[in-house]
């Protein structure tokens, strides 16, 4: 079928190739293209210097569908025989031997250009190639690479206050080195953000306002338990608020009644100090010295889960990022994932506690070496319950404390 | 009517003078002019104006107030006298709609300069150790100093919050303090969630006037929905989803309990162009006729700028798609004006892992995969402007696996 098709087409340029013509699709779509525009030469970024290429346009639209109407690009380098046809990107450039659309729409759409392996005598035939891969798949006819910019700077860097609207941006400045290029955007929320791709278009080194960016994945790559963008939070720590990126991770399965479910857990990264901690989604986080610390609420007991873990804050932060999450996502899915530590508060506070089902944690601090857990019941209680956790996870002191205001006599 | 008074001065060791007022009057009546509560919880107006003003009750005022239940409220008591010239002992005191008491004081007024009396630090006795609300404090009296008071003196009517504990939010609007304590009855954190969120599940939530609040209201553009915060929603009766979140949350933390703000997004794996979901209901007009095998239904979008909304309920889109379809309802709103969102908020309760809760559209869900089974229509991705009218921008959905995949809580 393709064949007859690209043999009609053919047939339409033959005769007039950049007149306005009609051609169907394999679903039988006639599809109307309006006449090509006078070629115009454009110039684009590429390695040392920019080259120069043809570009024609037009407008096409699904006969049956007027509104649909999109415009099309025919950009041609006759000399070097790289050619590039598809709806209308609003960047090109001419990188690692080939001219690739740029366009910014939430994710980084990079789509590739075609070769015709020699100098090209006859546009035409080349319009005639391409047009047959973008009538029959018109939005996903080249190859390339969608770059999850999300994975990479978060989704508040890239919507913002917006974030209920859907994301976009525009592409700024497109830089290409002999081995790399450089694409700068601006986001939705106004941030200016900057990623520099290999000559497979995967992401190595990124930045937002000017400041490097620890590249937890290229947004390309899948990594497993599907992590979320990463998202800024603060790590409570014995100074203060320390900045820490999270990424929550998906652990799916199938419960008793056959339904999908997904076991919640997540990553937090200091980016800072490259420490990194895995663990379940509910654990409240403190840094305790050098050591990150998430505490679960777990009924009457307190899960501690505990990490010293670092990785690299260079280029190769982010094969060491997956290299750690493989080992965490193994171990969740052999069901070897485990607390650190384990403090019931029951035992400790039997009488106080011994009606409760579940306790709240309400504060976490450091005293001296130790980490020092404030608990609450889930009633009115005025009663708080303290308990200090030595370096080597031992309990320490206990105490009981009230809160309640005393009234002045009258 | 004149009459002769007498008073009592104490004279250190030597006893008790009496002392003869020839020309004051005797007490006839005492009213109630004003309350103050002190030390309790700064309450603001839902307008935005700022908090409410002292006096909390008098004849032009009815301002709320709160305290959590393990305090005692603190008053001052202002009382006027007939005749104004008047003077002698009088027993005063209090009883609220919750049977706290404002205990039995005996007074004296002996002021020449002043038809009004002001008891200073008037301390009720212990608050019931559960959530409630105080609807009024019955003030009564008496004027031979040593029986129990039995003459009205008025009712202060200001609505007295009583919370479960000290509050953790500054987001302390009438709104909020109504939904947190009313109704009442709660102990625990688990007992809050409960009736906090039947506030919500109605999908009826009302302002503490008894005026509609909203989510997305239809025929609203969504260049004027952009309410983002509690204060935002309550001040004009409409809100996005986060606003709804926060406005939820805002209502547990009055009470002290514990919430987390959960962020919806979609996975992008394995589908790497979504870019964001639809809440049911959206038909299919026909089978799709994007051209794309998996985003088959385009859409094309109202407004194009830094971020691109799909305005259903008034506005109108055209493409693929049938829009204006009763799906799932919102907060006062059978079909909000808005079902394309790049997130989404939702809120976790307490200690549990499960389950979150959306006050937008008051259900619950377990996980994502459950909010994709209860509420999710379709996916889209590939966000563009290529076409006609210049900068209208397109995007392609795709329906929802049978996996369930799509969607991510973090």
């Amino acid at each position: 079928m393709k064949t007859i098709i690209l043999a009609a087409i053919l047939q339409v340029l033959a005769l007039d190739c950049f007149a306005a013509s009609t051609v169907t699709d394999s679903q039988g779509r006639r599809i109307q293209f309006g006449e090509w525009s006078v070629p115009k030469n454009i110039s684009i970024p590429a390695s040392g210097t920019a080259h120069t290429v043809l570009l024609r346009s037009s407008e096409a639209q699904i006969v049956s569908e007027p509104g649909n109407t999109q415009i099309i690009d025919f950009i041609a380098n006759p000399k070097t025989g790289h050619y590039w046809i598809g709806r209308r990107f609003p960047s090109y450039a001419f990188f690692a031997d080939r001219i690739i659309g740029i366009e910014m729409s939430g994710v980084l759409n990079l789509k590739e250009g075609f070769s015709s392996a020699q100098a090209i005598p006859d546009e035409s035939v080349e319009l005639a190639k391409g047009l047959q891969s973008f009538v029959e798949r018109p939005f996903s006819s080249h190859a390339g690479k969608t770059i999850q910019l999300a994975d990479i700077f978060g989704r508040d860097a890239l919507v913002g206050l917006a974030s209920e609207g859907i994301p976009v941006g525009a592409v700024t400045e497109v830089s290409v080195g002999e081995k790399s290029i450089a694409i700068s955007l601006t986001s939705a929320s106004g941030n200016a953000l900057k990623v520099s791709l290999d000559s497979n278009l995967i992401p190595f080194a990124a930045e937002a306002n000017g400041r490097p960016v620890l590249l937890l994945s290229d947004g390309v790559e899948r990594l497993p338990l599907d992590p979320s963008s990463p998202k800024p939070a603060e790590v409570t720590s014995e100074n203060g608020s320390v900045a820490s990126l999270q990424m929550s991770l998906d652990h799916p399965y199938t419960d008793v009644n056959g339904k999908r479910r997904v076991y919640l857990s997540k990553a937090v990264i200091l980016p800072s100090s490259g420490l990194v901690w895995f663990g379940p989604y509910r654990c409240q986080m403190f840094l305790w010295g050098s050591k990150l610390v998430g505490i679960e609420e777990n009924a009457m007991k307190l899960n501690l889960y505990v990490s010293d873990r670092r990785i690299p804050t260079s280029v190769e932060s982010k094969a060491a990022f997956r290299a750690a999450l493989d080992e965490f996502a193994r171990a969740v899915s052999s069901g070897a994932f485990k607390p650190t530590s384990q403090v019931d508060m029951q035992a400790l506070f039997d009488s106080d506690l011994r009606d409760q089902t579940e306790i709240v944690v309400e504060d976490l601090r450091q005293s001296g070496n130790d980490l020092e857990i404030k608990v609450r019941r889930t009633d009115a209680s005025d009663t708080r319950f303290k308990v200090s956790v030595t370096n080597g996870l031992q309990i320490g002191k206990k105490e009981k404390v009230s809160v309640r205001r005393v009234r002045p006599s009258q | 009517m004149k009459t002769f008074g007498y008073s009592f001065l104490l004279l250190g060791t030597l006893g008790f003078v009496l002392i003869r007022d020839v020309d004051a009057a005797a007490i006839e009546t005492i009213t109630v002019q004003s309350v103050t509560y002190h030390d309790g919880i700064t309450i603001k107006k839902d307008d935005g104006s700022g908090n409410y003003p002292t006096p909390h009750y008098s004849a032009a005022n009815s301002s709320p107030t709160a305290y959590p239940c393990t305090s005692f409220p603190k008053a001052t008591l202002v009382l006027s006298f007939t005749p104004p010239d008047s003077s002698g002992y009088f027993s005063i005191n209090g009883t609220a709609s919750d049977n706290v008491t404002f205990p039995t004081r005996t007074q004296q007024f002996k002021d020449p300069n002043s038809a009004t009396y002001t008891v200073q630090d008037y301390y009720s006795s212990d608050l019931p150790a559960n959530v409630h609300k105080i609807t009024s404090v019955v003030w009564k009296y008496n004027l031979n100093g040593t029986q129990q008071p039995n003459t009205e003196a008025g009712t202060s009517t200001n609505p007295i919050y009583v919370t479960l504990r000290n509050p953790t939010t500054t987001e302390l609007f009438h709104t909020v303090l109504e939904h947190a304590c009313s109704p009442g009855g709660a102990t625990t954190d688990a007992q809050v969630i409960s009736n906090s969120w039947s506030k919500f599940s109605s999908r009826t939530t009302k302002n503490h006037a008894g005026e509609n609040l909203h989510y997305y209201k239809p025929n609203i553009a969504f260049a004027a929905n952009q309410n983002f915060t509690v204060g935002d929603l309550l001040k004009n009766k409409n809100g996005r989803c986060g606003a709804w979140a926060d406005f939820f949350m805002a209502v547990l933390r009055a009470n002290g309990v514990t919430c987390t703000l959960t962020d919806v997004s979609v996975k992008g794996n394995p589908y790497s162009n979504d870019l964001g979901f639809a809440i049911q209901n959206i038909n299919e007009s026909n089978t799709g006729t994007s051209g794309d095998p998996l985003y088959k239904w385009w859409t094309k979008s109202t407004n194009a700028g830094a971020v691109n909304y799909f305005e259903l309920v008034g506005f109108g889109l055209s493409g693929d798609l049938a829009y204006n379809v009763v799906g799932i309802s919102g907060q006062n709103a059978s079909t909000p004006a808005e079902k394309f969102f790049g997130n989404h908020k939702v809120v976790l309760a307490g200690t549990a892992a499960e389950p979150y809760y959306d006050p937008s559209y008051g259900v619950t869900y377990a996980d994502a995969p459950d909010m994709e089974w209860k509420s999710v229509t379709k996916f889209f991705g590939y966000l563009s402007n290529p076409g006609s009218p210049p900068n209208s921008t397109f995007i392609l959905t795709r329906r929802t696996s049978g996996n369930m995949d799509g969607l991510k809580f973090q």
